[in-house]
């Protein structure tokens, strides 16, 4: 059996793995008892996620298992470090991606998401480029990953679909595989999070007194309507709370609702500190500005239902969503309900 | 509503449906509500071990409304909805007349504004007044109404389901639900793996939400090209609608809607042009530019001609209930029916879902029927005119259970 160890190093997630892993006598258990490279090396990719630093890099083979390795040791640290470990990791993926011909990202395309994905060349009059590449992948999984964007480019009606098929530009592509790569690591995790070998706990234990911790507690007792938060809120208040990204529409629509429901500045960025890519700074510049404490001094007001429709945040639940325009109403409607 | 004159047909009605009419994929897999005839309440959470236990169980309490849950649960019959552990959820649509324009509407519909107190006739979602939601409504489904509903779905199957989404024409069921509108069920296992999200995004394209707000923004993010009618898909349906628009549009209408008359004449100049690039694989919209706010409008138009009007809530909730198909419906005696694809051309819900088919009955009209002509059964009515009436069972029954009569004597 022959495969590229460079490319494997690269794309981790290749079915190659396995195979790797086998040839490779890989096991966890060993490579947690006593300290050796690829240990230290998985715990500085940890280390480096919450510190901000880039990570060194290794010899494909170490890279490899160091990546496997840090994924276990991730799952056990829970979904905090999860949720950053996917987004850095996603991130890195697209970056490596835009290098690459499109034999090499159909490929990965195919390995990620599914064997079903087309490739299709198309003639175009543009002599600089005579031919283009698009792609074709099943519906089901576009809306998947999709889903999880949140801008309006990614509505089905902007794009070309026929009989179970959407086509997509190579850039397009790049940009649900950095999704699908994130959501792969999530469950992937999640997976290995049920796979229990004693050597974990003193690691754990070692690791989560020297990494910064994230705090998930505090928002509860702060919540002021409890209960009666409208479903598209209580959705992105509960996503944040288990550490999951939110898109850019979903970050702002929230720090405007919480403004709006009474949150101060410090309760809102308290919150926010579960976001996978925080960054304290650049956080506190936008909220203040959504308090309209910058820039034009203007407060925003919290989005529209139907701009929450179209940024596929709205999840509307009966009878509290009907006949209503605005979020607010909500919680107008809620109350007036229960008095 | 005099229950002891309307319960015996539900009782004769399930002690004689044949199991085989409640084949319901995964049944012993769903959680089952009937609503109780006396008690007025909602019975849940029931589970059925197969179709005869559940035939045994209708006939047994002999309910108003009889539905089903969408998902799928490992313990169906707990309580808790956390506890009963979801499965799957089958993607359903819904499309109810309820939130459809028909012009009928005007003949048969008014509202009542709680808030300024107007009132007008015909299909709104808010006062014409002074713009508040909370209206009292009065609204009557009439044979019109029901035809509507049909092309909605037509358009929702043949469209998006089989075009766009490649669903095949054996994982479709249709259903009438027996008041308003259809269901439209895919028992398909990918699309029953779909999350609330992805559904969403589904929903939004088929009710053409985001396209309606953001495709003038995202044409002039692309420079206004776009695909054209050779393409595939929704880009195609949408050139065509606003070629069609443009087609039907003569200088005179141009103006009229707003235009200036210097830019229809440039627009009339360039008029071939502008449809030979919509029916290219790349069309130009570059005209929309000229015409400034009024294409808007266009578009708008265009895209609610395309789009269809679901309920999303039915769609999304994944722990929703629907109508049991062959159950009756409580509002109206008509049996919730099912129907394959090809049955629906000729498919009359006022004629081929009437169950009751022998005896008369005579009425009093306690609540104003709208003046219309109304086909139900096999005979034509005229609604100013029933009270004191004879009529077939059947529609007694449909007058009755909506509220609109009381049966007084059974003939
Ligand atoms: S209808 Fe409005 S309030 Fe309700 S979930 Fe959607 S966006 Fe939120
Ligand atoms: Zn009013
Ligand atoms: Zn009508």
């Amino acid at each position: 059996m022959s495969f590229d160890v460079y490319e494997l190093s690269k794309y981790p997630f290749l079915d190659s793995l396995k195979d790797f892993l086998r040839l490779n006598d890989f096991k966890i258990e060993d490579l947690l008892k006593q300290p050796n490279e690829v240990l230290n090396a998985a715990i500085e990719k940890i280390k480096s996620l919450a510190e901000k630093k880039s990570e060194s890099v290794y010899p494909p083979d170490i890279e490899i298992k160091r990546f496997v390795l840090s994924m276990y040791i991730v799952s056990h640290l829970g979904s905090f470090y999860i949720e950053r470990f996917a987004e850095r990791e996603s991130k890195k993926l697209s970056k490596l991606l835009k290098e690459e011909d499109s034999e090499e990202i159909f490929k990965i395309a195919r390995s990620l998401i599914s064997a079903r994905i087309r490739r299709i060349e198309r003639r175009t009059k543009d002599p600089k480029f005579p031919t283009l590449m698009t792609y074709a992948m099943p519906i089901k999984d576009y809306l998947k990953y999709a889903a999880y964007l949140g801008d309006y480019n990614w509505s089905l009606a902007f794009h070309e679909i026929k009989g179970g098929e959407i086509l997509l530009t190579s850039r397009e592509l790049v940009r649900i595989l950095e999704e699908a790569y994130r959501q792969w690591i999530i469950i992937k995790c999640n997976e290995m999070r049920e796979i229990y070998t004693p050597e974990i706990d003193p690691l754990v234990e070692h690791l989560s007194k020297e990494l910064p911790l994230f705090r998930t507690r505090k928002f509860d007792e702060k919540v002021v309507y409890k209960g009666v938060d409208p479903p598209c809120m209580r959705i992105l208040i509960s996503d944040l709370k288990q550490g999951k990204k939110l898109s850019h529409m979903g970050n702002f629509s929230l720090a405007a609702y919480l403004r709006a429901i009474g949150y101060s500045v410090e309760e809102t960025l308290e919150l926010f500190k579960n976001l996978p890519d925080f960054k304290e700074s650049v956080a506190r510049y936008q909220i203040e500005h959504i308090y309209g404490l910058r820039g034009a001094r203007k407060a925003y007001s919290v989005p529209s239902c139907l701009t929450l429709k179209a940024a596929n945040l709205c999840f509307p639940e009966s009878p509290g969503c009907d006949n209503i325009k605005h979020p607010l109403q909500y919680l107008r409607k809620v109350k007036d309900g229960r008095k | 509503m005099d229950v002891s004159k309307v319960l015996p047909f539900f009782r004769l009605y399930y002690k004689n449906l044949n199991p085989e009419d409640l084949s319901i994929p995964q049944l012993d897999r769903r959680e089952f509500a009937l609503w109780d005839f006396l008690s007025n309440n909602m019975i849940r959470h029931l589970a059925f071990k197969n179709s005869v236990e559940l035939k045994e169980g209708l006939s047994k309490r002999t309910p108003r409304h009889v539905y089903y849950s969408v998902s799928t649960y490992e313990y169906p019959f707990l309580p808790d909805m956390e506890m009963k552990k979801m499965i799957s959820t089958n993607l359903v649509f819904d499309i109810d007349i309820d939130h459809v324009y028909t012009p009928c509407k005007e003949i048969h519909d008014s509202w009542l504004c709680r808030n300024c107190g107007n009132s007008g006739s015909g299909f709104t979602d808010s006062c014409k007044f002074c713009g508040s939601p909370s209206l009292d409504k009065l609204s009557f489904v009439c044979n019109e109404c029901l035809e509507v509903a049909k092309s909605e779905v037509l358009k929702l199957i043949e469209d998006f389901l089989f075009a766009d989404f490649g669903i095949k024409e054996d994982e479709v069921k249709i259903v009438f639900s027996g008041n308003r509108g259809y269901h439209v069920h895919v028992e398909n296992e990918e699309f029953s793996n779909l999350d609330s999200k992805a559904r969403n995004m589904m929903i939004d394209y088929i009710k053409g939400i985001t396209a309606r707000h953001y495709f003038l923004d995202f044409l002039k993010k692309q420079k206004y090209k776009f695909k054209g009618i050779a393409s595939s898909g929704y880009p195609s349906r949408l050139a065509e609608k606003i070629l069609e628009e443009l087609l039907a549009a003569n200088e005179h209408d141009l103006i009229k809607i707003g235009i200036s008359e210097i830019k229809v004449k440039d627009l009339m100049a360039i008029k071939e042009k502008i449809i030979q690039s919509l029916q290219g694989y790349s069309a130009d919209y570059g005209f929309l530019r000229s015409i400034g706010s009024k294409s808007k409008e266009i578009i708008t138009k265009a895209i609610s001609d395309i789009s269809v009007e679901i309920d999303e809530r039915v769609t999304v909730d994944n722990h929703r209930l629907i109508r049991m198909p062959n159950s009756i419906h409580g509002k109206t005696g008509l049996r919730v029916t099912p129907l394959g694809y090809n049955d629906l051309d000729n498919f009359d819900p006022f004629r081929d879902s009437v169950v009751f088919k022998e005896g008369y009955a005579r009425i009093k009209i306690k609540r104003k029927l709208p003046s219309i002509k109304f086909f139900f059964g096999d005979n034509e009515f005229f609604l100013g005119s029933l009270n004191e009436a004879k009529v077939p069972i059947a529609l007694a029954l449909y007058l009755t259970l909506n509220e609109y009569a009381d049966i007084y004597e059974l003939l």
